[in-house]
């Protein structure tokens, strides 16, 4: 009877903990609904999971990975090779338009592989979306050129419409300074806090960073907030990730649990 | 996948070295039963508290549980609400005197979750339900099938989305005849 009143007690406590207000946190889900989640109503990057993600109140964008393929047009795909995760083989940046149409996932709903400008322009309206891009070409051994992304992206026209807000994130530095001449809001990948650091030093137009929940603490988020440039931390898979980023007080938070995610910031 | 071959091997030899009950015989098997069960599902981990009775073969469980990390951890209250029937196409009673009972169990849930809008959660799912003792039981169940997720928009306009869903639990029970 003492154990099971004491385990009421630390139910009861546990059940009241006042919550911390995180509403000003962006929430962006992770490849649409989260990436590589057992819990995810859908494949990440597909069509149905970026769309039931961006209908969800409480979820203010989607972020997606992005990859060329040989006709110069933005596929959403996240792996290095096709056979991964899909009916094909190979890389997207060695495969045509026609050959990428029919490429589906191995999962239970057999998305369809899907170009940016597949996406339903109405329901990004209002909502913030980071592409991702993937500029290595692992089959060939190659780097894509800035000109051939910044084509691929004009190209697409609902990404400069107002109410939408595009963000383009990588991790290479050489591509920075030619997509900010495109006036493109760019984000850095960063791998670790003085990494960061020294990519906003020499590129002060670059708003701001996208880096690991657990790469970075509590303290370097501040230092980096206060110098000017945002925050958006990912890779938290779990209620207690995704509260342990939230105490860091980021911009954005990329969750792989949409759902956890909402119920936190509310 | 090996571990549910060796499970299922391991009940049918023991029913079948068993001398089998019978069901009209309320002494030798629980008619009426309460339990308390942990599984996990897809959204989350859920205590429930069961009530079953059993009419010859067939097994009719209700139950009323919760989420406990949305309900404890994120302070948002996740009941489900759960209903089963298992059919028992073998009860036995060993050496020992435990009554085994194993059959297949259609089992249907629905949840409900505020995440900022309430999220309705149904599942319909197919497994199996296995029991084993007399007056002090040990439950197990499992089982596999489809969810349906849908939420209504400020604008009225209703999103559902399907997908699998699973689960797996297990609890102790008291017979109460």
């Amino acid at each position: 009877m003492r154990w099971i009143s004491y385990l009421l007690v630390v139910l009861l406590f546990n059940g009241c903990t006042k919550k911390s207000n995180f509403s000003l946190v962006e929430v962006v889900g992770h490849a649409g609904m989260g990436l590589s989640m057992g819990n995810s109503m859908f494949h990440d990057n597909s069509k149905e999971a970026i769309e039931f993600a961006l209908q969800m109140p409480g979820c203010d964008g989607v972020e997606v990975d992005v990859q060329l393929s040989m006709d110069g047009d933005l596929w959403l795909f996240h792996d290095t090779k096709l056979e991964t995760e899909t009916t094909s083989e190979g890389c997207i940046n060695s495969r045509t338009n026609e050959e990428l149409q029919g490429v589906r996932y191995k999962s239970l709903h057999q998305e369809k592989l899907i170009r940016i400008s597949d996406l339903n322009p109405a329901l990004l309206m209002g909502k913030i979306l980071y592409l991702d891009i993937r500029h290595t070409n692992t089959c060939l051994n190659q780097v894509i050129t800035a000109g051939t992304l910044i084509n691929a992206l004009n190209a697409i026209d609902f990404l400069h419409q107002e109410g939408i807000q595009v963000r383009l994130v990588t991790n290479n530095s050489n591509l920075i300074s030619q997509l900010l001449d495109a006036f493109y809001v760019v984000y850095y990948d960063a791998i670790t806090f003085d990494n960061a650091q020294s990519i906003l030093l020499n590129n002060p137009l670059v708003l701001g960073i996208v880096i690991r929940n657990a790469a970075i603490n509590k303290e370097e988020v501040q230092a980096i907030k206060v110098s000017g440039k945002k925050v958006v931390l990912y890779e938290m898979r779990s209620a207690v990730g995704i509260r342990k980023a939230l105490n860091k007080n980021p911009d954005s938070i990329m969750p792989d649990d949409l759902r956890e995610a909402i119920i936190e910031t509310n | 996948m090996k571990l549910i071959v060796s499970f299922v091997v391991f009940i049918i030899a023991h029913a079948s070295l068993s001398q089998q009950t019978d069901f009209n015989s309320p002494n030798l098997y629980p008619q009426k039963t309460i339990s308390q069960s942990f599984s996990i599902q897809k959204f989350d981990i859920f205590s429930h508290f069961h009530f079953t009775l059993r009419n010859k073969q067939l097994n009719y469980s209700a139950g009323l549980g919760i989420g406990l990390n949305r309900t404890f951890y994120q302070n948002r209250f996740f009941p489900e609400l759960s209903f089963g029937l298992s059919y028992g196409f073998r009860a036995t009673k060993n050496e020992k005197k435990l009554t085994v009972f194993f059959g297949p169990e259609v089992r249907l849930t629905h949840a409900l979750l505020r995440v900022n809008e309430l999220h309705q959660f149904s599942t319909f799912l197919f497994g199996y339900y296995f029991q084993v003792g007399r007056k002090l039981l040990f439950i197990h169940r499992a089982g596999f099938g489809g969810l349906l997720e849908n939420f209504k928009l400020s604008s009225g306009r209703y999103i559902h989305a399907a997908t699998s869903a699973y689960h797996g639990s297990i609890g102790i029970g008291y017979a109460l005849d």
